[in-house]
């Protein structure tokens, strides 16, 4: 009797187990079984999204293209432009004009004062040749002028006196001549100098 | 033939459906997502543009109000700036300079010619040249036509000669100017004449 229970019982723990073993393979196959259904839901559901969207930004790309093409924003643009053109033009025409004036400021350049103080520098018996063959003459940055004097000594002085007004780069003299005047028979010396324009510099010649 | 079992038909049914699936992600998904990336770069394109000229509109007036500020400036700047005016301008300011110093002009030539110059990637052009006056009248007068020039952003003078004349008292003077003008005035004259 016992026996027979216990056989009964074994059947009925087994058929539970089989029945159990039969759900979870079924419960399996159903999840494998929508699991493609789930992926192409998903999908799907990313496709249409993303046409919805495009479509949504086509839309707007429309709206602003018509703004960008008006026009009004056409007349903007070539205003625009037209003003940058003609900006960029007067900032060309400054540089070249700033460059202009750098280079002709660079240049040394002739004052009356030169002129005068080379005359105030002389001491009596002493005079600037003023002849038509002999003139005052300036280029390339040099004042020259030949002077007359009666001492020999007086062309280191007076080049001295000029070098102390500071108001040359460089002072220098040369072709120093004793002369005789004819018709009085009296003789007297004769030199050019020569002054470079230019600011002074303590202890050149500059030239 | 033999009836299919249900494992098999199950097996066949997913193959089926990751095929259909697969297919229909490349076929349909992909080329919609590619679809909507590339309007969304047009969009930002078109937006970008659209900022760029709300902001140049923007800085339009401002613009505006500089050139017109240049544009006066330019306006009265003195007629030798002008390359229109270049020999006249020239002249006219050489000589005005002989009167106010009591000099008497007695001849004037003027050579011209231009030379472009590279500066930081920008081509710069500038009108160049010489004048030669001679003149006759005081010594004073001789001196002082130097100071008319020397503060000149135009001309420099690159030679002075001055001698006497027969007559006592009055000297007769050479001298030779040089200029360097900038070259795009002629453009900007040009230019304003146009809008005006």
């Amino acid at each position: 009797m016992v026996r027979l229970k216990m056989k009964r019982l074994n059947f009925i723990v087994a058929e539970k187990r089989k029945s159990n073993q039969e759900a979870a393979r079924r419960r399996i196959k159903s999840v494998l079984l929508l699991l493609p259904l789930v992926l192409f839901f998903c999908l799907m559901q990313k496709y249409i999204y993303d046409t919805e969207k495009t479509a949504e930004l086509y839309v707007k790309i429309g709206e602003l293209d018509s703004y960008l093409e008006s026009d009004e924003a056409v007349k903007k643009k070539e205003e625009q432009e037209k003003l940058q053109e003609k900006a960029a033009l007067f900032a060309r025409y400054r540089r070249e004009k700033e460059e202009a004036a750098g280079r002709i400021s660079e240049n040394p350049v002739l004052e009356s004062d030169f002129l005068e103080q080379i005359e105030s520098a002389m001491e009596e018996g002493t005079a600037i040749v003023w002849e038509e063959n002999s003139p005052i003459g300036y280029t390339d940055g040099i004042l020259a002028f030949t002077v007359r004097t009666n001492q020999a000594s007086e062309a280191m002085e007076y080049v001295e006196r000029l070098k102390r007004k500071k108001l040359f780069a460089g002072v220098d003299y040369h072709g120093f001549e004793r002369k005789e005047d004819l018709k009085t028979s009296e003789s007297y010396y004769e030199f050019s100098v020569e002054c470079e324009i230019g600011p002074y510099e303590e202890g050149g010649d500059g030239l | 033939m033999r009836k299919l079992t249900q494992r098999e038909c199950t097996l066949i049914y997913m193959a089926v459906l990751l095929i259909v699936v697969y297919t229909g992600g490349f076929l349909l998904c992909i080329p919609a997502a590619g679809g909507y990336l590339e309007a969304k770069h047009e969009f930002r394109e078109r937006c970008a543009e659209k900022e760029i000229l709300d902001m140049k509109t923007g800085q339009t007036e401002v613009l505006k109000a500089k050139c017109e500020a240049q544009e006066e400036e330019f306006k009265n700047t003195p007629e030798i700036y002008k390359s229109e005016f270049l020999k006249t301008g020239i002249e006219k300011t050489v000589l005005s300079c002989m009167e106010q110093s009591g000099l008497m002009p007695v001849s004037t030539f003027i050579t011209a010619g231009s030379e472009n110059m590279e500066k930081n990637g920008e081509n710069l052009e500038f009108k160049t040249g010489s004048i030669e006056v001679s003149a006759e009248g005081s010594k004073d007068g001789a001196l002082k036509v130097l100071d008319c020039f020397r503060d000149s952003m135009v001309l420099k003078v690159a030679s002075y000669t001055m001698y006497p004349k027969e007559e006592e008292e009055a000297v007769s003077v050479f001298i030779r100017l040089e200029y360097v003008m900038p070259g795009s005035a002629k453009e900007l004259m040009e230019l304003i004449e146009k809008e005006s």
